[in-house]
C-alpha cells in the first residue's frame, strides 16, 4: 500500500483521482493549499505527491524541492490543467518526476502510480547495499536537493561504465564531476585524459585525437600516438564537444560504436577500450536542430546525463563551499583561516553568479588578496565590480517596491538615475553596511575600530551618526 | 590574462613559442618561471592567479618533482611539454589533467596555435 497526498484546490478532479487510488487500497491524503501539503510532507510517510501547478496562493512548483527533502523524499508529479511546456521544463530541472495534464483517466494515473513505486523499491533494495566512498567528490561541495541530485548521478555513473553527458554554464564544475567519477570508477587507476575541443585547431584535432603516421602530413615528422589510444584502460573526457567539427563527430562515433580507430594515415586499425564522459555548455539538442552536431553521436553520449545547476540555482551551497574553499587554501596554500561578519554570506546569496562556483572562488581569492591580515571578511572586502551590481540592484529593487507615481517614458526621459545619484546611494549603503559589521566586530571598542577602518574617531563618530548606526555597548 | 610558463632550460623553439604568443597576445602577461620550486611559490599565491599554466620538462624527472603540485595545479588549465612519449611518461602527465600535451620533437608552431586559441577563449568574460 502506498501513501498519496494530492494537492489541488479543486474538489471534483481531486474526488476522482482520490476514487481511483481509494479502489487499490492506497492510503490517500488531500490538501486543498500548499501550506497544509507541507504540514502532511513534514508528519506523513508519502510516496508520491500529485500537485496542481495552479493553486490559490501561488505555483505548485515552488514547493517540489521542501516536498522532496521531507523525511519519506516522495516523488513528486506536477499537474496541470492547461499544460504549459515552459513550465514543464522548469518542473522536470527542479526534480519532478513529471509533468502531465491533469489525468481524465483512472488507468494513467494507476501506470503513473505504478512506474513510480517499482523505482522506489528498487531505490530502497540499492540504499541498502555499501554507499560509494565519497572522498572522491569531497572537492564537490553542497548540500542542496539539485546539487545532491547531481551527485547521486554521478555516484551511479562511476558505478558503470556508460557514457555520460554532462551540461552546465561555464563555471558549474563539469569537469569536478568528471574526475570524479573517473575517480570513482573501475578504471581509476588508468589514465584520464583530457580533449579540450573547443581549444583544438579544426586541423589538429584529428591527429590529436587518432594519433598520426610519421610523414601522413608536413610537419609529421615522427608518428604519435593520440588521445584515444593514450586513453585505452582509463577515461576520455570531451570538454566542450559540441565544438568538435562535423567530419571529427563522425569518425569518433565510429570510435564509440566499434571501438576501433585508424590513426591519420595508416594503413592499419588501432583498437582502444576507454569511457567516455562529455560536457558541454551548449544545448546539444538545438545543435542537432542547426546541423551543427549529429544526432547519433548525441544519443551514443547521453547514455546518462548530468544537468548541473547554475549557483544563482542553489545559493544555500555557497557557505558551504566557501568555507571548504578557505580550509583548501589553508591546508594546501598556507593561507591563515578567516572568520565571516555576519552579512557576508548574505551580500553572496544575493549576487546572481553568472560565472558560477569559478567565479564565486575567484571573488573570494580577491577577498582574502583585499582583506590582508584581517581575520573577518566583510562585503566590502568584495571585488568592486560585485559590490556595484549589488548596489545597483538594491537601488532598482527599493525602487520597484512601492507605487512608481510614474514611470518615465523611455522615448521622452532617460530610464537611468543620474549617475552621481547612483553613485552616492551605492556608496551610502556600502558605508553603512561595513560601520554595522565594524560596530559588531569590535563590540564598539572606538580605538580598534579606528585602527581597522583606518578611520580617526572623530570622522568615525560623525559616519556612525551619520548612518544611525548604533554603538554596542 | 596571466600566463605561467615553467622552461628552466633555454631552448630555442620555445623561446620562439614565447616571443610569438607576446607578439600575438600584446594584453596578456607571460610570466617565465626558471624552477620547480619558484612555480610552487607561485601557485601559493593568491594575488595575479594564472588563467594558464604552460609547464616544459625537458625531463621525465622534472615532472615527477611537479606531480607534489598536483592540487594546486587541478583548479587550473595546465598544457604540458614532454620529453618524451613513452607510456610511463604519458601517464604521469594525465595526472595532472593537461588540456593539452606535446612533446619537444613537436611542432612548435601546432602548440602556439593551441595556446592561441585557449588565450581567445579562457579571456572571454565568463571564462576567466
Amino acid at each position: 500500500m502506498a501513501v498519496i497526498l494530492i494537492i489541488d484546490s479543486n474538489p471534483s478532479s481531486t474526488h476522482r483521482i482520490k476514487e481511483t487510488f481509494e479502489a487499490e487500497k492506497h492510503r490517500v491524503l488531500h490538501s486543498p493549499s500548499l501550506g497544509m501539503a507541507l504540514h502532511y510532507a513534514e508528519h506523513e510517510p508519502l510516496d508520491v505527491v500529485f500537485v496542481k501547478d495552479r493553486m490559490p496562493e501561488g505555483s505548485g512548483l515552488e514547493i517540489i524541492q521542501s516536498l522532496q527533502t521531507a523525511p519519506s523524499s516522495p516523488e513528486v508529479i506536477i499537474m496541470s490543467d492547461d499544460p504549459d511546456p515552459a513550465l514543464a521544463e522548469t518542473a522536470i530541472r527542479q526534480g519532478a518526476w513529471d509533468y502531465v495534464e491533469t489525468p481524465s483517466s483512472s488507468k494513467v494515473l494507476l501506470l503513473a502510480l505504478l512506474r513510480i513505486l517499482r523505482y522506489r523499491e528498487k531505490c530502497r533494495i540499492a540504499a541498502e547495499q555499501p554507499r560509494l566512498d565519497r572522498r572522491n567528490f569531497e572537492h564537490i561541495r553542497g548540500s542542496s536537493r539539485p546539487l545532491l541530485n547531481c551527485l547521486e548521478m554521478a555516484e551511479k555513473a562511476a558505478r558503470s561504465d556508460v557514457s555520460v553527458l554532462i551540461e552546465g554554464e561555464t563555471g558549474t564544475g563539469k569537469e569536478l564531476f568528471a574526475w570524479g567519477i573517473h575517480q570513482n570508477s573501475a578504471r581509476a587507476d588508468r589514465n584520464y585524459v583530457v580533449v579540450d575541443c573547443a581549444a583544438l585547431p579544426e586541423t589538429l584535432v584529428e591527429s590529436t585525437l587518432f594519433g598520426h603516421e610519421r610523414g601522413s602530413f608536413t610537419g609529421a615528422t615522427k608518428s604519435k600516438t593520440g588521445l584515444i589510444k593514450q586513453a585505452d584502460g582509463g577515461t576520455l573526457f570531451l570538454d566542450e564537444v559540441g565544438e568538435l567539427p562535423l567530419a571529427v563527430q563522425k569518425s569518433f562515433l565510429r570510435v564509440l560504436q566499434e571501438g576501433r580507430f585508424r590513426p591519420v594515415g595508416s594503413r592499419h586499425e588501432e583498437s582502444s577500450n576507454f569511457r567516455v564522459i562529455a560536457a558541454t555548455n551548449r544545448n546539444l539538442a538545438e545543435s542537432v536542430e542547426k546541423g551543427t552536431f549529429r544526432v547519433d553521436l548525441l544519443f551514443r553520449l547521453q547514455t546518462m546525463k548530468i544537468i548541473l545547476p547554475p549557483l544563482r540555482q542553489h545559493p544555500e551551497d555557497i557557505e558551504e563551499i566557501v568555507r571548504y574553499h578557505i580550509a583548501s587554501l589553508h591546508r594546501n596554500a598556507g593561507v591563515p583561516p578567516k572568520e565571516f561578519s555576519s552579512d557576508f554570506f548574505n551580500t553572496l546569496r544575493r549576487y546572481e553568479w553568472p560565472g558560477n562556483v569559478r567565479e564565486l572562488l575567484n571573488a573570494i581569492d580577491r577577498a582574502i588578496t583585499a582583506a590582508q591580515e584581517e581575520p573577518v571578511l566583510f562585503p566590502i572586502h568584495l571585488p568592486t565590480d560585485i559590490r556595484v551590481n549589488l548596489a545597483v540592484e538594491a537601488i532598482e529593487a527599493s525602487d520597484a517596491e512601492p507605487t512608481p507615481p510614474a514611470r518615465p517614458d523611455p522615448k521622452t526621459e532617460p530610464v537611468l538615475p543620474p549617475l552621481p545619484d547612483l553613485r552616492d546611494a551605492a556608496i551610502s549603503e556600502l558605508e553603512s553596511n561595513y560601520l554595522a559589521d565594524l560596530m559588531q566586530l569590535t563590540q564598539g571598542d572606538m580605538k580598534q575600530a579606528s585602527r581597522i577602518s583606518g578611520l580617526s574617531r572623530s570622522r568615525l563618530y560623525a559616519l556612525l551618526k551619520r548612518y544611525d548606526v548604533p554603538i554596542p555597548r | 590574462m596571466n600566463i605561467f610558463f615553467l622552461m628552466p632550460k633555454a631552448n630555442d623553439d620555445m623561446e620562439r613559442l614565447r616571443d610569438t604568443l607576446q607578439r600575438k597576445h600584446p594584453g596578456h602577461t607571460i610570466e617565465h618561471l626558471r624552477s620547480v620550486k619558484k612555480l610552487s611559490q607561485r601557485l601559493h599565491q593568491l594575488s595575479d592567479k594564472p588563467d594558464l599554466i604552460l609547464l616544459a620538462f625537458p625531463e621525465i624527472d622534472m615532472l615527477r618533482k611537479v606531480l607534489p603540485l598536483t592540487r594546486l595545479l587541478h583548479p587550473h588549465r595546465v598544457v604540458i611539454i614532454l620529453p618524451d612519449r613513452e607510456q610511463e611518461t604519458l601517464h604521469l602527465a594525465h595526472r595532472l589533467r593537461p588540456r593539452y600535451v606535446t612533446d619537444f620533437d613537436s611542432e612548435w608552431h601546432q602548440l602556439a596555435a593551441v595556446l592561441s586559441r585557449m588565450i581567445d577563449i579562457y579571456s572571454r568574460p565568463g571564462r576567466q
